[in-house]
């Protein structure tokens, strides 16, 4: 029977493979819906849309239970080895994602703030602040125009300065 | 360390049941165990097979997997249920990333996918991936939905009550 966030104890998982970490927390943990989403511009491609990224409610789950989730860093890691010209597979899965140890119980603030890091192009997130316009918001659902027809002209309002207005 | 020889366990209260608590390990790299008729073989690490119906062929567990699969409301942003998913992205109008919690060990993995028809059994829909602009990587997937014109869906009312369920398999080694 599934319980919720903080009501069971996580194993000591350092050492077991991730995909049986989230084997664990499918079977235990009910999913955590969370009201917000990410907005974001890539800046290399300013013919697109505006994107919203949402995080999955079943590791919305694993990153507020805590002890299940591999640090950010390691998805980099992955992530550069894979740009190497003579990438075939990854060889690091042990070392970067099963055998480091888990990070504790985030908040959701520091879900998103995790899941921006790990999901969304460095290029975007890294010097955002740098920008000469915003290039990512971090909303609630509710903020998002309700209404698709435009859907593919939706951007980020370049005077955005307050979380009660409409972001796109 | 001792060795127990012995045709036969059997339970003390009950004959027919016996506990071993905990962790068993069976052979080395190669082991054998029948459950009744069916028969459970590892003949290496990350090759297991289980006898298939019939009796006389075998499914590989592993290459046989779903590593990855989710149920999501395409416009509504609306995630219903996955598995080693961390998170959707709602790219475009008919375009949607999906990125993994667990990567695949390299790009071949194969990927499928349905959608759910609002009413009436007569929306085509296309499910593809743009090999052109949307590079797969190891950490997610990059699909676009059509209707029967080609077209990617621009109106809020032939996806507003769209579901995709996408199933991976693949040899998740690392």
């Amino acid at each position: 029977m599934k319980v919720k966030v903080g009501e069971i104890e996580t194993p000591e998982f350092q050492g077991t493979h991730l995909w049986n970490r989230l084997g664990w927390a499918k079977e235990n943990l009910e999913m955590v819906r969370s009201q917000y989403c990410i907005v974001w511009e890539d800046p290399n491609k300013p013919e697109e849309p505006a994107k919203v990224t949402s995080p999955d409610p079943n590791w919305m789950a694993c990153a507020l239970q805590g002890g299940i989730l591999p640090p950010v860093s390691s998805y980099w890691e992955l992530a550069k080895d894979e740009t190497q010209p003579d990438f075939e597979r990854h060889t690091r899965g042990p070392e970067l994602l099963h055998n480091m140890k888990p990070i504790d119980a985030m908040t959701e603030e520091q879900a998103i703030e995790y899941l921006i890091m790990k999901d969304i192009p460095q290029h975007v997130w890294r010097d955002y602040e740098t920008a000469n316009k915003p290039r990512l918001v971090i909303c609630r659902k509710d903020q998002l125009p309700q209404k698709r027809i435009w859907r593919n002209a939706w951007r980020i309002k370049e005077d955005i300065n307050t979380l009660q207005e409409k972001v796109a | 360390m001792g060795t127990i020889k012995a045709d036969t366990v059997t339970g003390l209260a009950d004959p027919n049941k016996a506990t071993i608590p905990n962790t068993i390990t069976m052979g080395s790299t190669t082991a054998t165990l029948n459950f009744g008729n069916t028969v459970i073989t590892n003949a290496s690490a990350g090759s297991t097979t289980v006898t298939a119906e019939g009796g006389s062929t075998t499914t590989n567990l592993q290459q046989g997997l779903c590593k990855v699969w989710s149920t999501f409301e395409h416009d509504a942003i609306s995630l219903e249920d996955s598995l080693n998913v961390s998170s959707h992205s709602n790219d475009a109008a008919g375009r949607t990333t999906i990125t993994f919690t667990n990567n695949f060990s390299n790009v071949d993995y194969a990927y499928c996918g349905t959608v759910f028809d609002g009413q009436g059994a007569n929306d085509v829909r296309t499910i593809g991936h743009d090999n052109g602009t949307d590079t797969n990587s190891t950490s997610a997937l990059k699909i676009y939905t059509a209707q029967a014109d080609g077209a990617l869906n621009t109106s809020e009312r032939l996806f507003s009550h769209q579901h995709l369920k996408f199933t991976l398999s693949k040899k998740m080694e690392h």
